[in-house]
């Protein structure tokens, strides 16, 4: 019997219980400055921060991890998350992955066990959590990655409904709007052979989120 | 067939390392197009040296190694002489690759501060800088990058721009980080109407009475984006902008921040 979509959609669940509704990746800031005003500038926003920012890199670590866990390669597995927990360009955004990370691990090897949950660190990126538990219990990389980065963008959507405001269906327009920018992400994710070749292209990102650590009037953790 | 044209593969090493109480040169390596020049610091402050590409430019295929090491208890400061300038590639060129590798020994402190990097319309560049700092050793690093002649007009909207930086504390990797602008910059997200970041990184023992500092200074720059964070103890700020407006904002925080001028050869 296959599990892989039950625990797909309990994992990547805004239900389950990693804290995501508490970070918004510099959406805060973004709506705080104008740059996020409307449904459009939203999904332009969100479209950059997961093709040429955010999405890109933990997409690439993703794929890699994922293939790392799947081969039981757990030298190049640990090699892959050292770098993921250092590829972080602000202090806000590595708590944000940082805290994921370990919740996500904490629960899931606790709810799904798997015996080679006990090969690696428990202080782990989210990108590198999420592909380690999909990868032991055989959900496909393609499939995971997808779940995964629509977990991504329709928790920054969740943070913008509520900070623009915007109506709970623009919400869901912003997020059907990007289903061609997730899916090309993980095609983006799964060519990559080399994280070398991988960088952002989003300082704008990186200055909301540095931003954030002082403004004045804070509803998220970043 | 088309001749291929002859590239440049320069490389520099200097070392410097504590002899009888004194900062000194103790190696030197350089090969075209790289040099290093020494110049006279000012009195009572470390040595300097002064990186150079005698070429005055670089291009498509080029590959530059350079390495910089400071012993145990050292303190040296290294510049560059000009705006590194990366040429327009030919389409089915190489990019030309820079390596940097840069060590600070136990309880060294080094400042390490190249001028920007302009990558013209079309140029292709992948450079990589990777710094480890031993125990109680300090750095302060300052890149900065321009995309295309922003003084001319010229915008970068083909080309790639790869540059990657980590940092180590004792071989144990802290902070990594990669810009990659492949053609047009990104709307949304990207670099809105800026065309340069420059980026300042600052590793040391206890960082957080720097931190404020920087954030006190970064807080009054104006005309440009600037902001500073510290991540697994390293700090990183960054200030994006228009080209002229960011060196200019890059100069007075480094400045203030380190409470001396800048090597000379910045204000030539």
């Amino acid at each position: 019997m296959d599990r892989s979509l039950y625990r797909l959609l309990a994992w990547l669940s805004p239900a389950y219980p990693i804290g995501a509704f508490s970070y918004s990746h510099g959406v805060e800031t973004a709506v705080e400055e104008g740059f996020i005003k409307d449904r459009v500038s939203l999904v332009t926003w969100l479209e950059t921060v997961l093709g040429d920012g955010t999405g890109r890199v933990d997409g690439a670590l993703f794929a890699t991890a994922w293939r790392a866990a799947d081969a039981r390669d757990w030298p190049g597995f640990r090699e892959i998350a050292e770098r993921a927990a250092a590829w972080r360009g602000t202090s806000e955004m590595a708590l944000e992955s940082r805290q994921q990370g370990g919740s996500f691990l904490s629960i899931t090897r606790t709810a799904w066990p798997h015996p080679d949950f006990n090969e690696v660190e428990a202080d782990l990126a989210l990108p590198v959590a999420v592909a380690l538990a999909t990868a032991l219990h055989g959900i496909a990389l393609e499939t995971a990655l997808e779940a995964y980065l629509h977990a991504f963008m329709a928790n920054l959507i969740s943070a913008a409904v509520r900070t623009v405001p915007l109506g709970q269906t623009d919400g869901q327009l912003a997020l059907a709007a990007l289903e061609d920018a997730v899916r090309r992400a993980v095609q983006a994710a799964v060519a990559v052979t080399d994280l070398d070749d991988v960088g952002t292209a989003t300082p704008l990102l990186d200055w909301c989120s540095l931003h954030h650590e002082i403004q004045y009037t804070r509803l998220f953790r970043s | 067939m088309t001749p291929r044209m002859q590239r440049a593969s320069g490389e520099s090493r200097v070392t410097f390392a504590v002899r009888d109480g004194q900062t000194r040169l103790t190696d030197l390596y350089q090969r075209d197009p790289c040099r290093i020049l020494f110049p006279d610091p000012e009195p009572g402050e470390p040595p300097q040296a002064v990186l150079v590409t005698t070429s005055g430019g670089i291009a498509g295929g080029d590959t530059l190694k350079m390495a910089v090491e400071i012993g145990p208890g050292g303190h040296a400061v290294v510049a560059t002489q000009a705006a590194e300038k990366i040429y327009r590639a030919a389409t089915d060129s190489d990019p030309c690759i820079i390596d940097i590798a840069i060590e600070v020994g136990e309880g060294a402190i080094l400042d390490w501060l190249p001028q920007e990097t302009i990558v013209f319309q079309g140029s292709k560049l992948k450079r990589r800088t990777v710094a480890d700092v031993g125990a109680g050793g300090s750095l302060l690093a300052c890149e900065m990058v321009v995309l295309g002649r922003a003084a001319s007009g010229e915008r970068f909207t083909g080309g790639l721009l790869l540059d990657a930086w980590s940092v180590k504390r004792a071989g144990k990797l802290v902070w990594t980080d990669t810009l990659r602008v492949e053609g047009e910059t990104p709307l949304g997200a990207g670099f809105g109407t800026a065309s340069a970041l420059a980026t300042v990184i600052g590793v040391w023992d206890a960082p957080q009475p720097l931190l404020e500092k920087a954030r006190g200074l970064l807080e009054s720059a104006d005309k440009v984006r600037a902001g500073v964070t510290l991540v697994n103890g390293v700090m990183v700020a960054r200030l994006l902008g228009e080209a002229t407006e960011v060196r200019g904002a890059t100069i007075r925080f480094l400045t203030d921040f380190r409470g001396q001028r800048l090597p000379r050869v910045w204000h030539i």
